[in-house]
Parts: structure tokens; C-alpha cells; sequence
């Protein structure tokens, strides 16, 4: 699943281990997600789109659709 | 949440990452403590022999919910990497043992060692989540 949380970060000058202590999880798991390795848990996909305020379908594309 | 308490919650992860390890340790050392005390004969009485196992298995239990509780503290991912790797080592020492269990029946293995299984399943968990943590690097 791709997706759009490095663009997001970049924007607010972010690090990813900022990323990481807002969300509570680790940078191992930010680069994981950024890099298309690792889709998070609904969860934490929530969380991340109530950090940036904005819809999680605007964070993560679906591959197919 | 803040910088002050994720590295609270890292300190935290740390501390209990420490704890687990060193008790470990402390188990598989009194282990082989009584394990060679037995074979050599340190042991004064069967009574104290029972005490040690006794002691030795309790401590065992406590690492196993410690292993638990760390599990708990560790994010999704790093979770997913601890996971995959109990799968694979469980897996692979499930398919091992009975593969070890035919030889044995066929006579092809005649001495068989339960702690053969124990380092097959050590290997292969400590691979796997090396393996885990350089995918997800």
C-alpha cells in the first residue's frame, strides 16, 4: 500500500524519529511504513491521520483501486 | 505525545529488555548448574536436588511472562518481527522433532537429545529476527 507520510512529514520539517515519538513507535517502524515495507495497523493508521488531520484514505492508496 | 515520556516509554522498554535478558541468563546458568551437579554429584540430598528444579522451573515460568510483558511493550512492527520469528522457529522445530522422532523409530539416530531441538529452535528464532530487523531497517 502506498502512501503519503513522507510527503507529510517533509512538509512540517519533521525527522523520522519526530514522527516516531508522536506516534509512539519506534523509527524503525516510520521508515518501515514510508518506505511501502510495512502497512500499519488500523490503529495506528487512525492515529496518523489524526496527527496530520486528514482522511486516512488520504494518507493510504490503495493499490488497487 | 512528547518527547519526555516516549523516552520514558523507551527507558521503560529498555529496563524491562535488560531484565528479561539478565533473568534469562540466570535461568539457563542454574540450569546447567544443576544439570552438572547431578551428573558429578554436588548435591548433598535429593532434597536439595528437587529445591533447585523446583526453583529453576518457577524461574522459568517468570521469564516466560516476562517475555510476555516485554512483548506488550514493543510496537507493532517490532511485535510482527517477534511473532514472525516464534512462527518460524516453532514451526521449524515441530517439523525437526518429528522428522528427528522417524529417524529414531527407523534406527537411522539412536542416540536422540531433546536439547538438539532446543539449538535448532534457538537458531532459528535468533535468525529470524535478524532476518526481521534488517527488512525492516
Amino acid at each position: 500500500m502506498k502512501n503519503r507520510l513522507k510527503v507529510l512529514r517533509a512538509e512540517r520539517d519533521w525527522t523520522q524519529a519526530d514522527l516516531a515519538n508522536k506516534l509512539d513507535v519506534s523509527r524503525q517502524t516510520i521508515n518501515s511504513i514510508e518506505k511501502d515495507k510495512y502497512d500499519p495497523s488500523l490503529p495506528l493508521a487512525f492515529k496518523i491521520a489524526r496527527l496530520f488531520q486528514q482522511s486516512i484514505e488520504s494518507i493510504f492508496l490503495d493499490n488497487e483501486a | 505525545m512528547n518527547k519526555l515520556s516516549a523516552s520514558t516509554s523507551e527507558k521503560t522498554k529498555g529496563m524491562k529488555s535488560s531484565i528479561f535478558v539478565a533473568s534469562t541468563f540466570i535461568w539457563i546458568g542454574m540450569m546447567i548448574f544443576i544439570d552438572k551437579g547431578i551428573l558429578y554429584g554436588w548435591f548433598a540430598s535429593d532434597m536439595q536436588i528437587n529445591l533447585l528444579i523446583a526453583f529453576d522451573t518457577i524461574l522459568g515460568i517468570v521469564v516466560i511472562f516476562m517475555f510476555m510483558s516485554l512483548l506488550k511493550s514493543m510496537d507493532e512492527l517490532q511485535r510482527k518481527i517477534q511473532f514472525d520469528a516464534l512462527a518460524f522457529s516453532m514451526g521449524t522445530t515441530f517439523v525437526a522433532s518429528i522428522t528427528y522422532s522417524l529417524l529414531t523409530t527407523a534406527q537411522i539416530v539412536r542416540d536422540s537429545e531433546t536439547s538438539d531441538l532446543i539449538l535448532i529452535m534457538t537458531f532459528c528464532y535468533m535468525a529470524s529476527v535478524i532476518y526481521g530487523q534488517v527488512k525492516y531497517r
